[in-house]
């Protein structure tokens, strides 16, 4: 990256009051790692310990979602990583939000049905929230992975706000997701 | 053959869990996010699988934890259940989950298993757990 982009760059992610940006493989060591960052960044900018463990909270399902559902890089897109798992996380703050975006590569086959999952939570209010995670939580059989289909119900009611996102289509069989989770800061 | 007392030290990802056999008391505490619970509760649930061959008449069950991801929720309530199959054979048991008194996360957290289970389970609001 040449040195004019570079402070290009550090001034973008300073104005989006940026936390923390990672991109690079996801595993369970760097999801420790970013807990652990983001545990003690937290107990310097938010004196509201119900805030930090809202935020620490959502940010575990965040990320244990990702590292379970990624998707291979495209073969053509692959040129630096040998590793598949590859994402970009980035934290960052305003006065109203602490905001967590994800981007991730998805098979073109699971677009539709993600999309499908997302606006069905979106839809529904603080009791329906309640409903569906406790019907999921009674009915869903615990996968080989430890997952049982909750992460996304949690993370929405948990932050008290829809999830947002974009699909942009990187060839016939791929498309990147992007994903906003915004955390009410106050 | 009693069982002996149980204690597994909590890591970064999982919890500390003590049981007092004279007691009949479980208690997990700490924070519980690993990847994947299915591996953390497994040796857990073996050992309460011996427990109930010859339990304490009554068997208490204390959930202080401070963190815990879906994964957890999961396993935990697949935990209770079987502790619910066991409930008024051998033993009684009750479950009380801990929750810091402004903390709603932990207490709909209780509330949701409250609705599942079919079992003794009290919400109890401390100050700081």
């Amino acid at each position: 990256m040449a040195h004019s982009n570079l402070y290009d760059f550090f001034r973008k992610m300073d104005q989006d009051g940026v936390i923390l940006s990672y991109k690079g493989i996801i595993s369970p060591e760097l999801i420790t790692s970013i807990l652990n960052i983001m545990e003690s960044k937290m107990q310097v900018v938010e004196d509201n310990l119900r805030i930090r463990k809202k935020v620490y909270n959502v940010l575990v399902e965040i990320l244990q979602n990702l590292y379970h559902h990624v998707d291979a890089i495209p073969d053509s897109f692959n040129e630096t990583q040998s590793d598949n798992r590859v994402v970009m996380v980035i934290i960052s703050k305003d006065d109203t939000f602490y905001t967590v975006q994800t981007g991730n590569y998805i098979d073109n086959s699971k677009v539709n049905s993600l999309l499908k999952r997302i606006d069905t939570i979106n839809e529904l209010d603080v009791n329906g929230l309640k409903e569906m995670y406790q019907q999921q939580l009674n009915s869903a059989v615990i996968s080989d992975k430890g997952t049982a289909g909750l992460g996304m119900i949690d993370i929405v009611r948990k932050s008290g706000n829809k999830l947002e996102y974009l699909i942009l289509p990187v060839g016939s069989a791929n498309s990147f997701f992007c994903l906003t989770i915004n955390i009410n800061a106050i | 053959m009693d069982v002996k007392d149980l204690k597994i030290e909590s890591t970064i990802k999982t919890p500390e869990i003590t049981f007092l056999a004279k007691e009949g008391r479980l208690t997990l505490s700490g924070r519980s996010i690993p990847e994947n619970s299915i591996d953390f509760f497994k040796p857990l649930n073996d050992w309460l699988n011996q427990y109930f061959v010859k339990p304490n008449p009554s068997t208490r069950i204390e959930v202080k934890l401070e963190y815990f991801n879906t994964s957890t929720s999961k396993s935990m309530l697949d935990m209770f259940k079987f502790m619910e199959g066991h409930n008024g054979l051998l033993t009684s048991i009750e479950i009380d989950w801990y929750y810091e008194n402004d903390d709603e996360d932990m207490l709909e957290a209780g509330e949701d298993y409250q609705a599942i289970l079919n079992i003794p389970f009290n919400l109890v609001s401390v100050e700081e757990l």
